[in-house]
């Protein structure tokens, strides 16, 4: 993804806007997409900034997802009124031009919500911006996403897929964990009351929300969405570790906020839900780590990620111990 | 053999050569995250070469007698069987020291299952205790999460 690649892309798919690519910075950090800012010189003198997301080599990469439905996502909530997507521009399905499957969106003139909140801001204030952000997303009509984004067709259905990562981590390293099988155990001894299907972002963070002057905040990273049940989005934030933490200094507060914006009961969410949800909310991530120290196990070589991501490994297996301790056994769920 | 220094040692010593003398020299920003996220990996390493096999040999008779009470006070023979063939072997190379950790945790689990299957109380108890100790081991080697690099952008 660099100036030659970007420049027969633009070439290819605005032959005759004579764009010169100026510019194309790697931007360091991420851990699953490669990460391009790029600025592009129009022929009428206009500049313009661009984001390009790209697919890191597979023999490098831990984490899976696919360009062509993140596109599709994409395509299906730019235009959504409740919240705002950088404008994705184009879509390299292939990789033809740009060397990997790749999608360019707009650069935006933005801080992330996470750099505000390294600036000491009102957190009671910050903690209703995140969730009304978060609810905007799963208050998203369905009807009003397009069709080709798969609907699981129910929510038991899609609940169990998500359980049964439990059971793919456990395929995956081919070995006996007693931690996984003991939380998968406690996670079937306590579904949680069914809510309605809605759209799930999949990493819902405050570094993936852009503020900026003027306008509404930009939610971005859209690998992982799926339409599901939104409380994977609470529960996977949960476990995020930079500070300052929105939900855990007072996790009433957190969950009574979102509920007067879904109209969720408190039977369907409140602080010990959205606990629960924290085993099934990271689960796909886990199983691409465990995926990944299973590659490197058997001497296949993923990247400084396979290895760096044990210190992930670790830090799920704890917070799955913990959590899965906390649930009660099903006679006591029950009563 | 050659025994100091020790390959925990020496792996600190790499870490430090590569902390001191090869982070200066890179001006990537990416490789220089790469290469931070490469020295935690090797303080594991570290870590782990200066007790992973204690550590499992320490676990495995824990585990396997669980197995055995669990068949005792359930007369599960499938579970009596994998305890007796879970006792722990001999040899101090890795690998089957590895092995064996395995052959015993599976029948830890499958012994936990019957217990939380037929609620025998005591029993659940005393294997949450030993999960916790697991982890408590599991913690002291890795270093749990180290968010390097991660971009708020």
């Amino acid at each position: 993804m660099d100036v030659e690649h970007f420049q027969a892309l633009l070439d290819a798919v605005e032959p005759e806007r004579g764009a010169a690519v100026l510019s194309a910075a790697p931007v360091p950090g991420g851990y699953s997409r490669e990460t391009v800012m790029a600025e592009v010189r129009w022929a009428d003198g206009a500049t313009e900034r661009f984001v390009l997301r790209g697919d890191p080599p597979v023999e490098s990469s831990v984490f899976r997802s696919d360009r062509a439905a993140e596109w599709a996502i994409l395509q299906a909530v730019k235009d959504l009124p409740d919240f705002r997507i950088p404008t994705p521009r184009y879509f390299d399905a292939t990789g033809e031009y740009m060397g990997c499957p790749c999608i360019v969106s707009e650069a935006i003139d933005s801080t992330s919500m996470q750099k505000f909140l390294d600036t000491g801001p009102d957190l009671d204030r910050a903690r209703a911006d995140f969730v009304a952000i978060m609810a905007s997303a799963h208050n998203t009509p369905l009807e009003s996403i397009d069709a080709s984004i798969e609907r699981p067709a129910s929510w038991r259905e899609h609940i169990d897929d998500v359980i049964a990562n439990y059971e793919r981590m456990m395929d995956a390293i081919g070995e006996v964990d007693p931690i996984l099988r003991y939380t998968l155990k406690k996670i079937r001894m306590n579904i949680p009351p069914e809510v309605p299907l809605a759209l799930v972002h999949g990493d819902l963070q405050p570094g993936n929300f852009l503020l900026s002057e003027g306008t509404d905040p930009y939610v971005i990273d859209w690998e992982f969405a799926r339409i599901g049940d939104p409380r994977l989005d609470l529960g996977y934030y949960l476990q995020i570790p930079m500070p300052p933490h929105l939900y855990h200094p007072d996790p009433e507060a957190f969950v009574a906020i979102y509920r007067e914006l879904t109209g969720l009961t408190t039977e369907q969410i409140n602080p010990a839900i959205a606990r629960y949800f924290l085993l099934l909310g990271t689960s796909h991530l886990m199983l691409d780590i465990m995926r990944g120290t299973e590659d490197v196990t058997q001497g296949r070589h993923r990247g400084v990620m396979g290895t760096f991501l044990m210190t992930a490994y670790a830090h799920f297996h704890r917070l799955y111990l913990d959590y899965s301790l906390e649930l009660p056994y099903a006679e006591e769920a029950t009563r | 053999m050659i025994t100091r220094p020790s390959t925990s040692r020496i792996l600190e010593d790499v870490v430090e050569e590569l902390m001191r003398d090869i982070m200066p020299s890179l001006t990537d920003p990416a490789q220089q995250i790469r290469l931070h996220m490469l020295t935690i990996v090797l303080n594991n390493c570290a870590n782990a070469s200066e007790r992973e096999i204690a550590v499992m040999r320490e676990e495995i008779p824990v585990y396997v007698d669980f197995a055995s009470d669990v068949a005792a006070a359930t007369g599960s023979a499938g579970i009596a069987a994998a305890a007796d063939a879970a006792r722990m072997g001999d040899s101090l190379v890795l690998a089957d020291v590895i092995a064996d950790y395995q052959r015993a945790s599976s029948a830890f689990a499958d012994a936990m299952d019957l217990v939380m299957d037929t609620m025998e109380r005591d029993l659940i108890a005393r294997g949450e205790d030993i999960l916790r100790m697991r982890m408590d081991n599991e913690r002291e080697i890795l270093s749990g999460v180290a968010a390097v690099g991660r971009s708020a952008s």
